[in-house]
């Protein structure tokens, strides 16, 4: 963190012109009191320091220096998004021959959304969600929470409580100067000085699509005053970069200045049919208020919802002719090159809950929701919105406007993007999705994630003009059958996806979907990518220490997950050569946090795992979408693995002396073998009853069962593959008993399907068995 | 392997199949399809949302040499889940247009392409039909072809009412010799006489209940003049497909 000692010892190494060029060698004096004198002694203006990180969060007009007065003038949006652990740039520039020439660039004049007067419709004050995410410095912090207000105190409120809101603004162009679009690919942020490689992407006008790419380096300087008023860590004047485009062969002085913290802004104008309620505000699931406004502000997108008539004649069954021709007789003419978007509340469409209904050949202007489309009366459903129509149920009509909005930004239900983001909770998600993972106890619209999926979230910040704005290219551009879109930035090095060591890659795979109770579980892996030998653990395991979880349930919580028991002992190690893997598989069902995956919604996981005493090597995020069980099968499934004891029978893999979890574990078992989980509870009886098992405290013994242990084995193994069979072997058994019975069971029961040679398929599978066992017993690289 | 005589393929006791109305259609014409959904199982409860418009149906078509596409409607929307009750051997009928993939014409060029249908019909669990072959015949017009090219005919056919320009098309189209072609255009003209009266031809309920989805559409003048002509037990599922409701075995 960069602080303002105010001691003056480091001062004059900071002496810099707003410019970075040149010394500033004026004497600080303090006062009496040891306050630095502020005034004729010295300007303070002039002593500058580097900017905080944070301070680069946000919106920028980016200009690029005419070399001549005859050349064009360039000039565009840039976006840097700084996480906690992230830095990521992109921009769009536009271009224009200005004629006359003149002989001093032209400066922009700011144009910033006008702000309306309340509408009609609005009055309700919203809080609760809280939008943009500040970094870590205090300045960021600041401007996240003058955002946070910004969110939270309604959408034309904000502007008159905080008036300098109003200097906020989002360059926008004529569509007919597009030239190009930048993204990052790497940055350095270090001494003031943000160092940028950029890609370019070519716009040719004519076939309005991406054309070329080519590679330069984009840097600026942020210097900021030591001293600061108060009044100037709002946007100002100050917020100034100033740098050089190094693209194409030449060199150009850009001029980088601030106008919001936050990304991109559009006005929203809201229309609705007599009697159809806009939900100005709602009452979401976590209990905070949330507003079209606040869920944008998620996104970093600053939204201006204009509710301008409230009585468009009705009609009780809406066309999309009918909704284009009610958009052109509405909407509001608004001059300049602001973004907005139309958004209507009709009255009904079918069975639709809305619709983004304009594909035409100026796209994306307006979606609609229809507020007389009745909710069902499922027993998902929160009990005071069943039955009720849309516009009766704030929160569920909230996120349908929403969504509709995203779809006119040109995002797409994750289960139809290219991109296969996975199915959830998120706004962009259909209804009857986020329904699936909606329960009698947690009903819709309660379950619903009013907020961007991270996916969603990168494309409204990052994606080129021309795919998001609406009016632009036509919906799928980016995401859909039209085309997959330009990858997005790159984090900042050493920022964003640090793995802990560039020479070891740690991997981890499980099942995209899941449902509650289900028996889940993991592959992990460790790999050589290095051009050397490696000497690594060989505990790719959750009860020996060196391998951990970190487990993000829907309420994004973090847990730490390692197994029931947990054994200690020296460290085995292998050496990997490069390119070499160790691997073994490992269940998540249940951990020492109980039951993993017991919240429908999304869960990620990540591994991390302790290679030797000086390195950590971490994963890439896994995401694993939890719904509640559908079928009768799966219901019952789900109430036997949920039974107490059954759990943690399964991650010991034994009943010990539980004999209602051994009941209940045996009823799995024969009732649900063609499941995995039928058959790891299979796998635990086979492996618990081939063996004793003394109960110290009751000085009982219990004896084997060996014709039983191979009933539940044939059970386990009926209709699987060899490999699979052996995969959940392992993970049934326990790490620390590497010669649990059920491991060599499994591989003798399944060495008779190799008898068609080593070449048959069934050879390959179990040869392939018997490579899991030996990452089990034996883990060596391979 | 391709067979539109073998067009099912068994998951977890439910079919799927997909048959295109005729193997082979010129590019001037309009293709539907037949879709049903079979409980062969036993009784289940599946997805009412047999449908292009909600997004639960999708038809990836895939040309030689050419990069697989979608048939979507062209506008994303936003339901709630719709279910339906099959007795064991019971079906869900449907028909659907294969006109587009957004706003942009299904098929680009004469040749074969393959055809897969996949349906989400429970929470998790999707059903995929067995490919099956349609060839795209050089059109008999090719004027009309093209009209059938045109965002706004796309759209005007698909949204069952006339979008920006399109009525000029939608006329010449009305006069197409092909059965599902005319009603689809007669449809979008808002015709309701003309489809009524031509009921009898399964071409014609075929389009409408294509075009006018049960459950995704609301209740329309246009198909309940055609549903109100199609009585005869021999045309059950003509009735089931306008209205969505099952069919026994």
């Amino acid at each position: 963190m960069d602080h303002d000692c105010g001691c003056g010892n480091e001062a004059p190494a900071a002496h810099h012109t707003g410019h970075g060029t040149g010394h500033h060698t004026a004497p600080l004096t303090f006062d009496a009191d040891g306050q630095l004198v502020v005034g004729p002694v010295i300007r303070p203006e002039l002593l500058t320091r580097p900017c905080p990180i944070g301070t680069l969060d946000g919106s920028w007009l980016l200009e690029l220096e005419r070399r001549t007065v005859f050349g064009p003038e360039v000039r565009g949006a840039m976006r840097i998004e700084v996480g906690n652990s992230s830095l990521r740039v992109s921009g769009d520039m536009y271009s224009r021959r200005v004629f006359p020439p003149v002989l001093e660039p032209r400066l922009p004049i700011p144009s910033p959304f006008p702000i309306p007067d309340p509408g009609p419709l609005a009055g309700a004050v919203a809080g609760g969600v809280r939008p943009v995410a500040g970094g870590p410095d205090a300045d960021t912090v600041e401007h996240g929470a003058e955002a946070g207000e910004a969110g939270a105190a309604g959408d034309d409120a904000a502007a008159l409580a905080f008036p300098l809101l109003g200097f906020r603004w989002y360059p926008a162009f004529p569509t007919s100067e597009y030239s190009w679009y930048f993204r990052s690919n790497g940055a350095t942020y270090a001494g003031g000085t943000l160092t940028v490689q950029i890609v370019r992407h070519l716009w040719n006008r004519s076939t309005q699509e991406f054309v070329s790419t080519d590679t330069g380096t984009l840097t600026l300087r942020c210097r900021r005053p030591l001293v600061v008023a108060a009044a100037a860590t709002v946007l100002g004047p100050s917020q100034q970069m100033t740098g050089t485009l190094s693209i194409g062969g030449t060199v150009t002085d850009v001029t980088a200045r601030k106008t919001s913290p936050m990304y991109r802004g559009c006005r929203i104008e809201v229309d609705a049919m007599v009697n159809r309620v806009f939900p100005a505000s709602a009452t979401i699931g976590s209990g905070a208020t949330a507003t079209v406004r606040s869920v944008y502000a998620t996104a970093g997108w600053d939204v201006t919802v204009v509710t301008d008539e409230i009585n468009v004649p009705n009609d009780a069954d809406l066309t999309n002719a009918e909704l284009a021709t009610l958009m052109t007789g509405h909407r509001q003419a608004v001059p300049g090159e602001g973004w907005r978007l139309w958004l209507f509340v009709g009255s009904s469409q079918g069975g639709l809950f809305g619709i983004m209904f304009d594909d035409d050949t100026v796209p994306r202007e307006g979606a609609a929701g229809f507020a007389d489309v009745r909710l069902g009366n499922d027993s998902f459903i929160a009990a005071a919105a069943r039955g009720r129509p849309l516009d009766e149920v704030p929160a569920a009509f909230l996120r349908t406007l929403v969504h509709e909005a995203g779809h006119a930004f040109n995002l797409w239900h994750p289960k139809h993007d290219v991109h296969n983001p996975g199915i959830g909770i998120e706004i962009m998600n259909q209804t009857g999705d986020v329904m699936g993972f909606a329960t009698a106890a947690n009903p819709y619209p309660g379950n619903a994630g009013f907020v961007f999926s991270d996916h969603d979230r990168t494309s409204l910040i990052h994606s080129p003009d021309p795919q998001v704005r609406p009016g632009w290219k036509n919906f799928g551009w980016g995401h859909g059958d039209l085309s997959a879109g330009l990858p997005a930035p790159v984090d900042v090095a050493g920022l964003g996806g640090d793995t802990g060591d560039e020479g070891l890659e740690l991997t981890v795979a499980m099942p995209a979907q899941a449902f509650v109770g289900e028996y889940v579980t993991a592959e992990v892996a460790l790999t050589n990518v290095s051009d050397q030998p490696r000497t690594v653990t060989t505990l790719i395991n959750l009860s020996e220490g060196d391998l951990v979880f970190l487990h993000t349930p829907p309420d994004h919580s973090l847990q730490h997950l390692v197994d029931v028991a947990i054994g200690c002992g020296p460290r085995p190690t292998v050496v990997l050569q490069p390119g070499e893997s160790v691997r073994n598989h490992v269940q998540v069902f249940f951990t020492n946090q109980g039951v993993t995956f017991t919240e429908p919604g999304r869960h990620t996981v990540a591994a991390q795992l302790e290679v030797d005493p000086l390195t950590t090597v971490r994963s890439a995020p896994v995401t694993v979408d939890v719904r509640g069980p559908a079928s009768d099968a799966e219901v019952d499934i789900s109430a036997k693995t949920l039974t107490p004891g059954v759990g943690r029978a399964m991650a010991l893999g034994d009943f010990a002396t539980d004999v209602s979890a051994r009941a209940v574990l045996t009823d799995l078992a024969e009732q649900h073998s063609d499941t995995d989980t039928g058959a790891a509870g299979a796998l635990v009886l086979a492996n618990a009853l081939t063996r004793t098992f003394s109960d110290v405290r009751a000085q009982d013994v219990r004896a084997a069962a060996p014709d039983e242990a191979a009933h539940f084995l044939d059970l386990a193994l009926s209709g699987r593959s060899a490999q699979r069979a052996a995969e959940l072997a392992v993970t049934v058994a326990s790490p620390t008993e590497k010669d649990a019975p059920v491991v060599a069971g499994t591989i003798a029961a399944l060495k008779p399907r190799a008898k068609g040679g080593a070449r048959s398929a069934a050879g390959k599978d179990f040869a392939a068995a018997q490579r899991v066992a030996a990452d089990f017993t034996e883990p060596q690289g391979r | 392997m391709t067979d539109t005589a073998a067009d099912t393929v068994r998951g977890g006791g439910l079919e799927l199949r997909l048959r295109p109305a005729a193997a082979s259609v010129p590019l001037d014409r309009v293709v539907f399809a037949d879709v049903e959904l079979v409980a062969t199982g036993g009784p289940a409860t599946v997805s009412a949302r047999l449908n292009l418009v909600e997004g639960d149906l999708e038809i990836e078509v895939a040309g030689a040499g050419r990069t697989p596409v979608r048939a979507t409607w062209p506008w994303p929307v936003d339901s709630a889940p719709r279910s339906v009750d099959l007795p064991a051997g019971g079906r869900l009928v449907a028909a659907v247009p294969l006109i587009s993939s957004g706003s942009v014409p299904l098929f680009a060029a004469p040749g074969r392409y393959e055809l897969t249908a996949r349906f989400a019909a429970r929470r998790g669990e999707s059903v995929a039909a067995r490919p099956v072959a349609l060839v795209r015949t050089a059109p008999d017009d090719a004027a009309l072809a093209a009209r059938l090219g045109d965002r706004d005919v796309l759209q005007s056919l698909l949204g069952a009412g006339v979008i920006g320009a399109a009525a000029p098309s939608l006329e010449l189209l009305a006069a197409s010799a092909d059965a599902g072609t005319a009603a689809a255009a007669n449809l979008a003209l808002g015709r309701t006489g003309v489809l009524a009266d031509a009921a009898a031809d399964p071409a014609v309920v075929r389009a409408v209940a294509a075009l006018l989805p049960p459950g995704a559409t609301g209740q329309d003048d246009r198909r309940d003049a055609v549903a109100s002509r199609v009585t005869a037990q021999a045309a059950a599922r003509d009735a089931a497909a306008l209205t969505g409701r099952p069919l026994a075995e």
